[in-house]
């Protein structure tokens, strides 16, 4: 039961942290970011096998894991409300080459985001050139291109 | 079938059929008519457990108990308490000697096998009891 218990409230608590912290913390790493997630995996391990280091103790924390993996699935799958809260929903954060500046501090996104994702995906330079940026689920800026920028 | 079978051994997990903490996981062996044992019936390998010795009778001798010599060499044993104020290896195994009042015993132990493990535990001049336990590796 132990064993169960600690894989289901790391599981949980890791859900709540990330999602109050946003989808773009995960989606814009850095070095020290990632070593920030390293250290993050660390301490969840120590929490969720605590001190034993058994076969047995290991399996069950991953199934546990799984298990919750599929029950979120489920839920989101039956409940949308709960989809949304749980993975966000897409926004649009540019249209016709101005920010929607409502909300943008919260979604840690400036321009500068919004034209290097415009740099990688389309090769566009600018902001005008851009008929809409959505800042999708995983954390990711989508860019729509204006017809004539899209060639 | 798949999913049905992950969560069939999460619920067994919960349980304590894995070993751990559990419904099922313990066992309670009566060592005379005034005395117990509780200790798991399934442990995993290297992972705490405790044993616990009770006394149900209010007695101002000092509390004797026995480990046969099989189930010491099974276990990694941490931590006794209270600690014995005296003890010694004999025939029999690991007496341990424990002061007058002294109702209940508690060590703190790992199995350091996999598989079954048995022994014998005595509790003062009331016979000896077998146990068993099972070790996941």
């Amino acid at each position: 039961m132990d064993a169960v218990l600690r894989a289901l409230s790391i599981y949980v608590a890791l859900l709540l942290i990330f999602r109050i912290t946003g989808n773009r913390t995960l989606a814009r790493m850095n070095g020290f970011d990632l070593v920030l997630l390293l250290i993050i995996g660390e301490a969840a391990s120590q929490g969720l096998i605590g001190d034993d280091f058994s076969v047995t103790n290991a399996l069950l924390v991953i199934c546990t894991l799984i298990c919750a993996e599929l029950g979120l699935a489920y839920v989101k799958q039956r409940w949308k409300k709960a989809e949304r809260w749980i993975d966000d929903h897409p926004v649009v954060i540019l249209r016709d080459g101005k920010l929607l500046e409502a909300g943008l501090d919260a979604l840690h996104v400036d321009m500068d985001d919004i034209l290097e994702a415009a740099r990688k995906s389309h090769g566009l330079l600018e902001a005008s050139a851009i008929r809409m940026a959505v800042l999708e689920r995983d954390g990711q800026i989508s860019i729509i291109p204006r017809r004539s920028a899209a060639g | 079938m798949g999913r049905w079978l992950l969560l069939a051994i999460v619920a067994a997990g919960t349980l304590g059929v894995f070993g751990g903490s559990g419904p099922l996981s313990r066992q309670e062996i009566a060592l005379g008519p005034h005395a117990s044992v509780s200790l798991p019936r399934l442990a995993r390998f290297q992972s705490p457990f405790s044993l616990v010795a009770e006394r149900r009778e209010a007695a101002d001798r000092p509390l004797r108990l026995v480990l046969s010599d099989e189930l010491v060499r099974g276990l990694s044993i941490e931590r006794i308490g209270p600690t014995p104020v005296a003890s010694k290896w004999s025939a029999e195994g690991l007496e341990l000697e424990f002061a007058a009042g002294t109702q209940r015993v508690r060590l703190y132990a790992r199995p350091d096998t996999v598989g079954g493990l048995e022994g014998q535990v005595r509790m003062d001049a009331n016979a000896a009891v077998s146990l068993s336990l099972w070790s996941y590796p």
